[in-house]
């Protein structure tokens, strides 16, 4: 194997900085419906980026084109450094591939099925630590068609990984799983962070996204509405945070000036307001709450969350139906 | 991983799918055993005529009708493993996206016709060994020992065809019912005008004349050509194997012109 070692040595010797995934001016339709109109993004080696949007923003068919399922109309794509319109097989050795939705041979047991995958793969990862990185460990001598709806999904992550990809493209990979199950995904995933794997995630679950990816793209109706660092995307989108507080019963807060006070206050005493600025506006309701002799309790600052960024920013580009996708 | 590997992988798990879901064990062993023993102990029977000499083609005839449903069985096992259960199964993986996700991997068709010709190939191995076992210790058919080669030229030469035919015409095929529907209507279609359930001769000549240049009728004329009375050593009918020949090319055609889809239709 002192060749096949020479080839992947020479492989990880191609420059780092070339990026992992280069897509520029992409374009595709189905029929008369344009569904990816003119995307440009770039996926650094070794990081998790985020592609997201609802249903028929265009997620999927970027992902099957740089997976080499689907031919573009327009535009360039290279996944690592080739061309997925003609794919060769050691480059198909290089990624894996989770999609939405997947079959599998339904006799077949969990660890056949594994190890049906692994004999593809030139440098394959082992079965078992597959299995237990994806919580299966106990499930190998199950029949695929006996699994639940979330060891499906776990079994799809682990065909996914058994080749021990470069690039791995998780289509929504935590759809259907419960929220422990979920969590052990999560942490899997950082665990291939750590290795180095490069992943593209697409979710609809916006603290998945949150938490996993370093950067993000939002798509709208097949054009990318934002981009960049979940903090860029705070930046860029004017993000609003909530300071909310307690005040003693029976305070007057006539001279206090803040922005106007969110109309949802629980209680006469409890209070809330929106701030683009939260530097000024918490050091001008502390410098009134001195001079006037006010005790404030309870003092909380909370961000926006990339679900209500998410949100803005399908209502900014004028997609009303953008809560169906956080669903 | 070596492209052998892959055969031995593909073929292993396949096969394991494939016993274990009983399908093509009940389409492609037992059905062709039972129609022979049926119409061997029936029509084959002496009380009812069987013991009648039967015209082969190009060959001679076959002492009874008993031996020349052997050859006819045989190839009728032939279609049925090779074409009639197996157009389905691969339509269905293409369909249910199996074959979408084999393609996300190294995986490339040759490896992946390969490991489906070797397990329907021994499927049919085991089906013509059996009906050969059955008709010696059931009804006196004898085979000969030379004839066992042509025996396994025909085995292989048929299910290689029969094989390309089926994915060969995978392109033409829209979904599951569609594959289902077509593989039946070719096999029964194929099998009645092939010397399978009766003999040739009483068809219409017009039929008989379309019928030897269809898939089906020289492999089962082959096989019976075999157990003529006074067949000795190989007697291999070389039109016989031009014809089983140009229909794999047509397969192999098929593919090269029209491609293989390994993803199932778009629903957009």
């Amino acid at each position: 194997m002192t060749h096949a070692g020479g080839i992947e040595a020479a492989g990880e010797g191609v420059d780092q900085g070339t990026p992992a995934v280069q897509v520029s001016g992409l374009r595709k339709s189905y029929g008369e419906r344009e569904v990816v109109r003119g995307v440009d993004f770039e996926v650094h080696k070794g990081e998790c980026f985020g592609l997201l949007g609802r249903n028929g923003a265009g997620k999927t068919t970027i992902i099957e084109i740089c997976e080499g399922y689907v031919k573009l109309d327009d535009g360039s794509v290279l996944v690592l450094g080739e061309d997925p319109a003609s794919p060769s097989s050691t480059w198909r050795a290089r990624l894996g591939i989770v999609p939405q939705e997947m079959e599998l041979l339904p006799t077949l047991t969990v660890s056949e099925t594994i190890a049906m995958f692994r004999d593809l793969y030139p440098r394959p990862r082992d079965v078992l630590d597959v299995l237990q990185l994806v919580g299966l460990g106990e499930r190998g001598g199950s029949r695929v068609r006996g699994l639940s709806g979330g060891e499906k999904r776990r079994l799809d992550v682990a065909v996914g990984l058994i080749g021990n990809p470069e690039v791995l493209f998780l289509d929504e990979p935590t759809t259907g799983l419960d929220p422990e199950a979920r969590r052990s995904t999560w942490s899997m995933i950082e665990g291939l962070k750590d290795h180095g794997v490069t992943i593209i995630l697409t979710t609809h679950y916006m603290e998945e996204a949150q938490l996993l990816a370093d950067r993000l793209l939002i798509l709208t109706e097949g054009q990318v509405a934002a981009s960049g660092t979940f903090g860029e995307l705070q930046h860029q989108h004017g993000s609003v945070s909530t300071i909310s507080f307690r005040l003693p019963a029976g305070t007057e807060t006539s001279g206090l000036a803040l922005p106007a006070l969110k109309a949802n206050v629980t209680d006469a005493n409890a209070l809330e307001f929106e701030s683009t600025d939260v530097q000024s506006d918490l050091s001008s309701l502390l410098d009134w709450a001195r001079t006037n002799s006010v005790e404030v309790s309870g003092l909380q600052v909370a961000r926006d969350s990339l679900e209500d960024l998410f949100l803005s920013i399908g209502q900014a580009t004028g997609s009303g139906e953008l809560q169906e996708a956080t669903r | 991983m070596s492209t052998m590997t892959m055969v031995t992988s593909q073929t292993r798990y396949n096969l394991i799918a494939s016993l274990r879901s009983g399908t093509s064990i009940a389409v492609g062993i037992v059905m062709p055993i039972v129609f022979f023993v049926g119409a061997a102990a029936l029509f084959g029977s002496a009380a009812l005529g069987g013991d009648i000499p039967v015209e082969v083609r190009g060959a001679g005839e076959t002492p009874d009708l008993r031996t020349f449903y052997l050859g006819g069985f045989m190839a009728y096992a032939i279609i049925y493993t090779a074409f009639v259960t197996l157009l389905p199964e691969i339509i269905e993986a293409r369909e249910s996206g199996f074959l979408k996700r084999l393609h996300g991997t190294p995986l490339r068709l040759a490896t992946y016709v390969a490991a489906k010709t070797l397990i329907v190939l021994a499927m049919c191995v085991i089906s013509v060994v059996l009906l050969t076992l059955i008709a010696r210790f059931a009804f006196g058919v004898e085979t000969r020992v030379a004839a066992i080669g042509g025996i396994a030229i025909y085995v292989a030469l048929g299910t290689a065809m029969f094989v390309c035919l089926a994915f060969g015409v995978t392109s033409f095929v829209r979904n599951q019912s569609g594959a289902q529907g077509l593989s039946n209507a070719l096999g029964i279609g194929l099998a009645l005008v092939s010397g399978v359930f009766f003999a040739p001769s009483l068809l219409p000549e017009a039929v008989q004349d379309v019928a030897q240049w269809l898939p089906l009728q020289p492999l089962a004329n082959g096989f019976q050509s075999l157990y003529v009375v006074g067949a000795s050593g190989l007697s291999i009918d070389l039109r016989d194997v031009g014809v089983l020949v140009a229909w794999a090319l047509v397969g192999v055609l098929a593919v090269a012109i029209r491609g293989f889809r390994w993803q199932p239709k778009q629903h957009r």
